[in-house]
């Protein structure tokens, strides 16, 4: 009988850990209270940097592409932003349609005033944001 | 029980494999494991994690070790403070005699 409600207790496991470290920047310490072996935590990625965008001035237009910048397991992020700077390395306001988080690797910016312009990105998943990319060579818009 | 995951960033759902091993003198079988998340820091609280339970069976034999797997999903809106960030785990089990 009691061999029987000895087969049916339900054997219980615990294993508690507690780890010290709790960033990333170095390797996690476990103090054991129970058999065991091995690290338990759930680790976040850091963002992939943007990579320097390549920028083709037409007529108060500039075509910007930037390559993909993906995170560990492959996937593309989400979206980028992108940054206009002047010739003094100022971040300059885009117009609309480069404007906010873009989620192509490519946005073309309309009405852009005559002058020498630099452009960066910066990639973007949920509210995490990478390094914003080396700036593109330099473009030229002719005065109108 | 042991078992670690890396590669999260929001939004993303993945599997943790948990491995068991059974130090009884008889076999196994792991009906329940529960995953208590603990604060990353005080930027990323275990709140921003989820780890779903295991609600099964996994048979596990006298000195043997079994995997079973536990989704794991970082929360879309998880802050920028948890970039990088180590959530320690705990995990608790049940099983039965097999």
């Amino acid at each position: 009988m009691r061999s029987a409600r000895s087969a049916r207790r339900l054997l219980r496991l615990v294993l508690s850990v507690t780890l010290l470290s709790t960033l990333a920047a170095g390797p996690a310490q476990a103090r054991w209270s129970a058999d065991g072996a091995g690290p338990a935590t759930a680790r976040a990625v850091t963002m992939p940097a943007g990579q320097a965008p390549v920028a083709i001035a037409g007529d108060s237009d500039v075509t910007v592409r930037w390559p993909v910048a993906t995170m560990p397991d492959g996937a593309a992020v989400e979206g980028y932003r992108i940054e206009r700077l002047d010739a003094n390395g100022n971040i300059v306001p885009v117009a609309a349609a480069c404007a906010g988080t873009i989620t192509s690797t490519t946005c073309v910016e309309h009405g852009v005033p005559a002058g020498t312009w630099r452009y960066a990105d910066t990639p973007f998943e949920g509210n995490w944001a990478g390094a914003v990319s080396s700036s593109s060579a330099p473009v030229t818009v002719a005065a109108g | 029980m042991s078992g670690s995951i890396g590669g999260l960033y929001p939004g993303l759902t993945t599997h943790l494999p948990l491995r068991v091993a059974n130090r009884e003198q008889f076999a196994i079988v792991v009906t329940s494991v529960v995953t208590t998340v603990q604060d990353a820091s005080p930027a990323c609280t275990a709140a921003n994690l989820s780890v779903a339970p295991f609600v099964g069976t996994a048979r596990v034999l006298v000195d043997g070790t079994a995997i079973v797997e536990l989704t794991v999903t970082l929360r879309r809106s998880a802050p920028r403070g948890c970039e990088g960030a180590t959530f320690p785990l705990q995990y608790q089990g049940e099983a039965r005699k097999a």
